[in-house]
């Protein structure tokens, strides 16, 4: 089933008290089932979400890839289908990179035009999306860097108040060359048309000297540095719980233990690694269902 | 075709070594066929192939390019799956770098794709700079791929559409194009197996546009050399080749075989046997001894030799068998010296050896007088035992090396080769002296035996004469058997004018008619003159016989008639024409005829009644029958016994000729005759004045004494006829009496009896 919503914000907003009787109506008699929820953002890119419609006593669950990655990523599309099969709602998005109905994960190598304030803006549609279906606790659960830091960012700058609790599996910086990103930003301080829509190969998260990206792009996610996410998550108003994998591999060294610093709730799934690969994938859900079932403990 | 059916039949039968040359022809031929039916295959396999390379380098140039277009296709649904194509639709801002980077730099196409071009929904570049000079706006032509030529250089174009979301029914977003060299692009596949990809051409005229499932037509490419056909061909063609000298061995060595193990054998026996065939005088010294290879041929020979040695033992046989049979057909089985038919062999031997040399030849011929008497006589063992006495005698007198041949019952015959005449003659005398000198009394022959020679002589130069030898001898013979001659004559020419006549075909041929009746004698009648009176005592009947208007003598006619052994049938002839005479009233009354009746015709029983027919005129003629020693002593005693009836009857007899046989006294006192007519030689030997004179003399004397008449033969002249009617001769016959003359004459007048008168 696919929905398309060319005017969300003003459809719902205007009619919260009607949608809300037509949920109240509508949610107990629906089955569980999936369906694709496209919409046309205001800068005319359309983004897709896959909305599994769960139990109304339980909270919805917003579920953010990694970098560059999209809803159908492991570990988050797993755990997705395990939290539907548990009576969550669960709502995937595929943040769109910039890239119109993008449906596939993003090559380091494309030329990357999106920034992080895009992706908190469209982490704020789907809350709001949320929202307007009734929903009055939604949890969000990112992934890695992309997923994490802009749940971490977005809480930062005052999360929707349906905002119950947010779940960060495997959080991690994606910057890596503080010497590359004075650069650019050198650069955009004294050529700033020159730069400002030029791709420059370039390295974030896991691309590394191959990130093709405009200056703008690239420092919209530099900026989050380690010290900048722990100082969110020390400074974050929304109940947060971590879970790392004690296999993970591709966390800087001393993370976890910085990240255990900031009295945030760390959970370690033994031997898992960073994508929680294999039965793992049940324990992450298991812990995952634990943090939902105590909503607001911090 | 018949030509050649007629040389074939002349031909027939053929030789091995045609059969041979046949077979290997037709062998060649039969090969040659199947080598031909074998190439003819081998082009035709090779031009299927070369059809199935065709055809199958076609689906291959095919198979490369659909390989090349799915590739491309793939590569095209893959790109026009991307986000980043759909987001170059949606906004081309960072197109060139997608264009040139993500796709073309990137290694996403394969390495024959150069040119890579987005469109739009309305087929329009989304780049303003399109790589490769691919088209800024897309007409709905363009869309079906195609193949064009562009500056020397054959592009092929592909276009695809861009689907909104993945699926053949999505809307179509814009177009993915891709501009590929097609030479290039399938010169470097390294998958053909049948296109000689160097060789590949496409036949296009510049700026041509074919549609890409249309393109096969304008190719032009050779085909990758077969190696494995190729190396079949050659290794068939091989194989041909060494078939070809297989057989060209096999050939020649089969033609040395049949030659040496069939057609030489049989052709050496075959000479062999032609060689027995032609004989030539004998049968081969060896027999065909070397063995053969083939059992058939061998046993062929083996039967050949054991054939060719009974065929010689046949041939021994045959040969001894000959030579006896050539002994007794060249041999007298009496004698054992050669007959005539070896005297004949032999004389034709001697005329081909001596023609045309320098040789004196002579050929003697003897013969024994009175044989027939002596045979008569004493009996045919006796008469065999003299003539083998006188060959024996002859072949001890004949000088070493003479061949003697006995040519008839009492004839014999030698050849002198290289000798003279008086050597010859020499011979010839001696070998009559020899048979003369023998004592024939141990055979109990009382009267003597002699023989007679004739001797002809020539040399082969003069071949003619060479010829007639034979003839010349018997014409000597003639003459040495004559009455008073020499016992041995040498050939004259002179003797030829009388001989002839007993050779002559025309004397032959009258005596025959007179056998036959024909009225051709007439007898002539010679006084016989009284000595006492003069006067005709009778007269002798004497034989001529008519040839036309001439009149042929009886020294012509007898000796003939001797040779023909006709003297009875004859005496009947002339009995018959004398009483023919006498009844005629020819013959004076008073008067007397004799007549000569031969030794044959003495005992013949028709002859002696003829004689006795004449009887009747016993009582006006006196009658009187001349006979010689020769008949009187062939049958003595029949014929004295014979001759006494006729004495009874009244018959007179005489003997004629006396004086010229043997004129033995013992035979006369034994001979029932009345009167002795002594020959012309005695009468005329009465004049020579030596002993032979006072001999005759004495013996007339002695002859009157014993009481016979005596009558003298050739009184000539008036002194013989006092001579004789001094000696007391009683009557006397001659040319001084008359001549014989058909009429019967009175005897001369002559002067001796005027006295008497």
């Amino acid at each position: 089933m696919k929905m398309t919503i060319n005017n969300p914000s003003g459809y719902l907003i205007n009619r919260p008290s009607a949608l809300a009787a037509l949920l109240c109506l509508v949610l107990p008699a629906l089955p569980a089932s999936a369906e694709t929820i496209e919409a046309k953002l205001p800068s005319g890119i359309t983004v897709s979400a896959n909305f599994h419609t769960g139990r109304p006593s339980q909270p919805a669950v917003v579920l953010l890839h990694g970098f560059l990655q999209t809803h159908h990523s492991q570990p988050m599309n797993s755990l997705a289908g395990n939290l539907s099969s548990k009576g969550f709602s669960t709502l995937s998005p595929t943040l769109s990179l910039g890239i119109n109905l993008r449906n596939q994960s993003m090559p380091c190598e494309a030329v990357h035009t999106h920034t992080m304030a895009q992706d908190i803006a469209e982490l704020d549609y789907w809350v709001n999306w949320l929202g307007n279906k009734g929903y009055r606790d939604i949890v969000l659960i990112g992934f890695s860097s992309m997923g994490n830091n802009g749940i971490i960012v977005y809480n930062a700058q005052g999360a929707h108040p349906a905002i119950s609790k947010a779940i960060l599996i495997s959080p991690n910086s994606s910057y890596h060359d503080k010497a590359e990103r004075q650069k650019v930003r050198s650069m955009m301080e004294t050529q700033p048309n020159t730069y400002a829509k030029k791709p420059m190969q370039l390295s974030l998260g896991y691309c590394r000297k191959n990130f093709t990206a405009t200056a703008g792009s690239y420092l919209s996610y530099a900026q989050y540095d380690e010290n900048k996410i722990l100082e969110l998550l020390r400074n974050t108003a929304v109940p947060t719980e971590i879970i790392f994998g004690s296999a993970d591999t591709i966390l800087p060294a001393n993370w976890v233990a910085h990240v255990k610093a900031t009295n945030i709730k760390v959970s370690i799934i033994d031997k898992a690694n960073h994508f929680f690969d294999g039965s793992h994938e049940f324990e992450l859900a298991e812990e995952v269902e634990a943090a939902l079932s105590n909503l607001h403990a911090k | 075709m018949t030509r050649i059916s007629q040389k074939l039949k002349n031909l027939w039968p053929f030789t091995i070594k045609f059969y041979a040359i046949s077979f290997i022809i037709l062998m060649s031929l039969i090969f040659g066929l199947l080598g031909w039916g074998m190439q003819y295959k081998l082009d035709t396999i090779r031009n299927e192939a070369l059809e199935s390379n065709n055809q199958a380098a076609a689906a291959e140039i095919g198979y490369v390019i659909s390989h090349i277009t799915d590739a491309v296709r793939v590569r095209a649904q893959a790109i026009a799956g991307q986000d980043e194509t759909h987001q170059q639709l949606f906004d081309p801002v960072y197109y060139y770098y997608w264009r040139d980077n993500r796709i073309l730099g990137n290694g996403a196409l394969p390495h024959f794709l150069p040119a890579v071009e987005l469109y739009n929904q309305q087929g329009n570049a989304l780049a303003e700079r399109t790589t490769g000079d691919m088209p800024k706006l897309l007409s709905r032509q363009d869309l079906g791929n195609f193949v064009t030529r562009q500056g020397g250089h054959d592009f092929l174009y592909l276009f695809y559409p861009v689907s909104a979301v993945h699926g053949n029914t999505s809307p179509i977003r814009g177009y993915i194009g891709f501009k590929l060299d097609l030479l290039e692009a399938l010169r470097n596949e390294q998958r053909f197996n049948y296109v000689d990809i160097d060789s590949l051409e496409i036949k296009l005229k510049e700026n041509e546009r074919v549609p890409l499932d249309q393109i096969l037509p304008h190719l032009e490419f050779s085909l990758v050399p077969n190696t494995e056909n190729m190396a079949l061909t050659a290794s068939i063609e091989r194989f041909q080749r060494q078939i070809l000298f297989s057989m060209l061995v096999l050939y020649f060595l089969f033609y040395l075989m049949l030659s040496s193990v069939l057609s030489a054998p049989l052709r050496r026996l075959s000479l062999h046997i032609d060689a027995l065939r032609k004989g030539q005088g004998g049968l081969l010294s060896q027999s065909y001894t070397r063995s053969l290879p083939v059992a058939e041929l061998e046993k062929m020979r083996t039967s050949l030799n054991d054939y060719q040695s009974k065929l010689e033992e046949m041939h021994l046989n045959l040969s001894e068998k000959n030579d006896e049979l050539w002994q007794l057909a060249h041999h007298d089985p009496l004698t054992g010296i050669y007959n005539r038919r070896g005297f004949e062999e032999d004389w034709k031997h001697m005329l081909s050896v001596s023609a045309g040399h320098r040789l004196g030849v002579a050929l003697l011929l003897f013969d024994c007088d009175h044989f027939k008497a002596i045979n008569d006589t004493y009996g045919h063992p006796t008469g065999d035992q003299v003539i083998q006495a006188i060959t024996q005698t002859l072949q001890n007198t004949l000088r070493h090396g003479d061949r003697l041949y006995r040519i008839g019952g009492d004839e014999f015959a030698t050849l002198f080769l290289d000798i003279d005449a008086v050597l010859a003659l020499h011979t010839a005398e001696r070998c009559i002296e020899a048979v003369s000198q023998y004592d024939f009394t141990l055979l109990g022959i009382k009267e003597p035996v002699r023989i007679s020679a004739g001797m002809a002589y020539a040399t082969g130069i003069d071949v003619e004469m060479l010829t007639s030898l034979p003839k010349q001898a018997d014409v000597a013979m003639y003459h040495a058997k004559r009455p008073g001659k020499s016992k041995i004559a040498v050939y004259d020419p002179s003797m030829s004018d009388n001989a002839s006549i007993l050779f002559s075909s025309k004397i032959n041929s009258i005596i025959f008619s007179l056998m036959e009746g024909a009225d051709l004698i007439e007898m002539h009648y010679q006084p016989i003159a009284n000595l006492g009176s003069g006067k005709v005592d009778y007269y002798e009947a004497l034989l001529r016989v008519h040839d036309g208007d001439n009149l042929i003598m009886p020294s012509t006619i007898f000796p003939i008639i001797e040779e023909r052994r006709i003297e009875a049938e004859f005496d009947v002839i002339i009995l018959g024409q004398i009483a023919r005479d006498i009844e005629s009233g020819k013959i004076p009354e008073g008067t007397g005829i004799s007549f000569n009746v031969s030794g044959p015709g003495l005992i013949d029983p028709v002859v002696l009644e003829k004689i006795k027919g004449l009887a009747i005129h016993l009582r006006r003629y006196k009658l009187i029958i001349e006979v010689t020693e020769t008949a009187l002593i062939t049958q003595l005693h029949l014929a004295s016994s014979i001759l006494n009836q006729l004495r009874q009857q009244g018959f007179l007899i005489a003997l004629d000729d006396f004086g010229s046989g043997y004129s033995s006294l013992s035979y006369l006192a034994n001979m029932p005759v009345d009167c002795v007519k002594f020959d012309i030689s005695l009468i005329r030997q009465l004049f020579e004045g030596s002993r032979q004179s006072v001999i005759i003399e004495n013996l007339a004397a002695m002859v009157i004494k014993a009481g016979y008449t005596l009558v003298a033969e050739g009184v000539e002249t008036e002194d013989i006829l006092k001579k004789i009617a001094q000696m007391g001769f009683t009557s006397g016959q001659g040319f001084l009496f008359g001549r014989p003359d058909k009429a019967c004459r009175e005897a001369a007048t002559v002067a001796f009896f005027d006295h008497i008168g």
